[in-house]
């Protein structure tokens, strides 16, 4: 049983082996020569004196909440689409109630803007 | 005994659900319209469901959704105490809102939803049920708590109570993985013949699963030590909708704890009454003694709300039919008087805010003697005084607990509502033996919905009151299925 | 099937869970310790799905999940209605309140 999951273990090495050389390698090979206007943030113009205000996209917030609820929805569409056969005709009705439901929200969500990114 | 399989029982929360998408789509039409159209929608919608409930009545058994949700008489019951507190919610909202700017066509829909979660709450018969109706009345209730978008205390009030809201679903999602881990099944019926003798049940596993459900549905119904939510969410939630929390929640959330506790377990019993007698004392002298120092009027109706719970909860502890029966007369009391309560306040303007600090009630009785003594009635049936229903609630409580040879719980919990009767005839006292304070009118608000919300609030108080034998009756009748 | 490992792994995600949500102070760390504790939940009921060879557990997770992504949504607006009005997240600013 345990065996079968032998190549993703196989996977997991190599892929935190690969990220390892791959660091390191470059730590090791990179050319340092650091001075104090090579780590400054800008080539030209005034040093900063305070940091950037931290930015809140709040529209993409608001998109990536829509788009999280409208996309974990849709999982249960899945087992469903996978055994409708085996299902009585009930299980259409229900799924049609349920996609009829994320339509009224959709078409609520597109009519107070929701949708538009200005 | 076989029970009929029919999607019918379903048709109350399909008026609900179905008021909600209506309403949402007359928003889509025309975005962000107001008026008296959305809470007239809504009060049809709510009234259309509880007549389809009460249909329901005078039929035998039905279930539906392959057993998960059931149609019984308890559930009519509880339906009917939860659809009552989702009508009284509309009848006050409307003036509310609009004197803040708020009255959209959302709120009405969430509250629809929420009450169609709580609803369904009541008749659920399987576990993974009573998790998505919860979440489908609380995620409703976070939204609405916020629902005064400029107001902080709105704000706050929606953050703590998403926090913790969400913090007692984890907790239930957990029991319910491990009851699905001991018994092999979610549904309640089947749980029960899985814990009875010759089950298969693993009650190591079952026996920590009904400590993790029992804390979830703690918190929903606000028992001591899971209430930290509750006084700021009351406080800060816009007044109509503390109201609809009050009332309704702590009726959905008790009916699914007598399902899950009494009717699915039972054979526990001896394991889970002794921890639920010690958070039903914690509960009523904790919140009674806290009640005692409030001074915001909100905050200490929480703070009472919070102590009928623990009333309600000794109920469950009897684990009884006569405990059964009296849980649901104190429900239904207790949402008609805690409604009122909160009605009361929205009733005392102060300009155009709400009179919540208790000094300002000084003298309201004198320039307002009608409405004072309304409020006062109210106060007086929370804290059980003869002859209101409040008190007709707690004695048949008291009464299936020593029945069920709990007589100290009720010794206990007649003393903590000595000490609950003391704030709530305080603020009787400030209100009619203080003078009045020099230019303050003490309007009133005028709404006429709220003036109707409060006379059927004050028409079901005195009915208990007056004719309690009826409605023990109609509760014993009303006994859950497999009870 | 060898049970004993992911149930401990599922208690110490509920573990973790319970100590980000009493600790942590930012809105949205909140937000990612409850769904540690939704998370794990869903690791016992699997768990337990195959234990059980009961494809029940397996459901029920399809649900919490869907659940939870509506929960989630809803506690991101809660939190940028917080920052909004009062530029920051942290939740023990919230004592307008007390007692």
């Amino acid at each position: 049983m345990l065996a079968s999951y032998l190549p993703i273990a196989f996977l997991l090495i190599l892929a935190g082996a690969f990220a390892l050389v791959s660091v390191t390698l470059s730590r090791l090979i990179s050319p340092k020569d650091p001075s104090p206007q090579k780590l400054m943030p800008y080539e030209c113009g005034i040093a900063e004196i305070d940091p950037p205000v931290e930015r809140f996209p709040v529209r993409f917030y608001l998109v990536a909440m829509l788009f999280v609820i409208f996309d974990v929805e849709v999982i249960l569409f899945f087992p469903w689409a996978l055994s409708f056969k085996s299902f009585p005709v009930f299980s259409l009705i229900a799924m049609s109630v349920f996609i009829f439901m994320l339509g009224v929200a959709f078409v609520y969500e597109w009519r107070n803007g929701g949708l538009e990114w200005d | 005994m076989p029970v009929v399989q029919h999607w019918t029982v379903l048709l109350p929360e399909l008026a609900l659900v179905g008021g909600a998408i209506f309403l949402l789509l007359i928003d889509a039409a025309k975005p962000s319209q107001r008026g008296p159209h959305l809470a007239f929608i809504t009060l049809v919608a709510v009234v259309t469901s509880g007549v389809l409930a009460f249909f329901q009545w005078s039929h035998p058994t039905t279930s539906a959704l392959g057993g998960m949700v059931v149609g019984d008489k308890f559930g009519v019951f509880a339906r009917f105490i939860i659809l009552g507190a989702g009508f009284l919610a509309t009848l006050t909202a409307p003036a509310y809102l609009h004197r803040r700017g708020l009255d959209r066509a959302e709120f009405y829909a969430l509250l629809l939803l929420s009450t169609a979660g709580m609803t369904l709450l009541a008749v659920s018969s399987d576990l993974v049920m009573v998790f998505i109706t919860i979440e489908l009345l609380s995620l409703a209730l976070y939204v609405m708590a916020g629902f005064e978008r400029g107001r902080l205390e709105s704000q706050e009030a929606s953050m703590k109570y998403f926090l913790l809201g969400a913090f007692a679903s984890a907790f239930l999602l957990y029991g319910i993985a491990f009851v699905f881990g001991g018994t092999g099944t979610t549904n309640l019926l089947r749980i029960r013949a899985e814990t009875s003798l010759g089950g298969v049940a693993d009650f190591r596993l079952v026996g920590l699963a009904v400590a993790l459900l029992a804390v979830g549905l703690g918190f929903k119904a606000a028992m001591v030590p899971f209430h930290m939510w509750t006084p700021d969410a009351y406080q800060g939630a816009p007044t109509p909708v503390t109201a609809f929390m009050a009332g309704g929640t702590k009726a959905a959330a008790f009916a699914a704890l007598l399902r899950v506790l009494v009717l699915s377990v039972p054979e526990l019993r001896w394991d889970w009454q002794g921890p639920l007698a010690a958070l039903t004392v914690l509960t009523v002298v904790f919140a009674s003694i806290i009640a005692v120092s409030q001074t915001d009027v909100k905050r200490m109706l929480a703070y009472s709300s919070i102590s009928h719970a623990g009333f309600v909860a000794i109920a469950v502890v009897a684990a009884s039919r006569s405990g059964i029966a009296a849980a649901l007369v104190y429900l239904l009391v207790y949402t008609a008087m805690t409604i009122g309560a909160f009605g009361c306040v929205m009733l005392f303007r102060d300009g155009d805010g709400e009179r919540v600090h208790l000094a300002k009630y000084s003298g309201l009785g004198v320039r307002r003697p009608a409405a004072a003594a309304l409020f006062a009635f109210f106060l007086f049936s929370l804290a059980g005084i003869p002859p209101t229903g409040g008190f007709w609630a707690k004695w048949y409580v008291f009464f299936a607990a020593i029945r069920s040879h709990h007589a100290w719980l009720a010794i206990v919990a007649v003393g903590a509502s000595v000490i609950a009767a003391f704030f709530y005839v305080r603020v009787a006292v400030v209100m009619f033996m203080q003078e009045p304070p020099e230019g303050d009118e003490m309007e009133l608000d005028s709404s006429v919905g709220l003036k109707i919300a409060l006379a059927l609030c004050l028409l079901v108080v005195v009915a208990v009151g007056v004719a309690p034998g009826f409605f023990l009756h109609l509760a014993e009748k009303a006994l859950p299925f497999g009870g | 099937m060898y049970v004993a490992a992911p149930l401990l792994l599922s208690a110490f995600m509920f573990s973790c869970g319970v100590y980000g949500v009493l600790a942590r102070r930012h809105g949205v760390m909140l937000l990612m310790a409850v769904e540690l504790l939704i998370t794990s939940a869903n690791l016992n009921l699997i768990v337990f799905s195959q234990l059980l060879k009961n494809s029940l557990g397996n459901i029920i997770a399809l649900f919490i999940i869907a659940v939870t992504a509506a929960e989630v949504g809803i506690g991101i607006a809660i939190v940028m209605l917080l920052y909004r009005q009062r530029s920051t997240v942290a939740v023990d600013e919230l004592h307008l309140m007390k007692w």
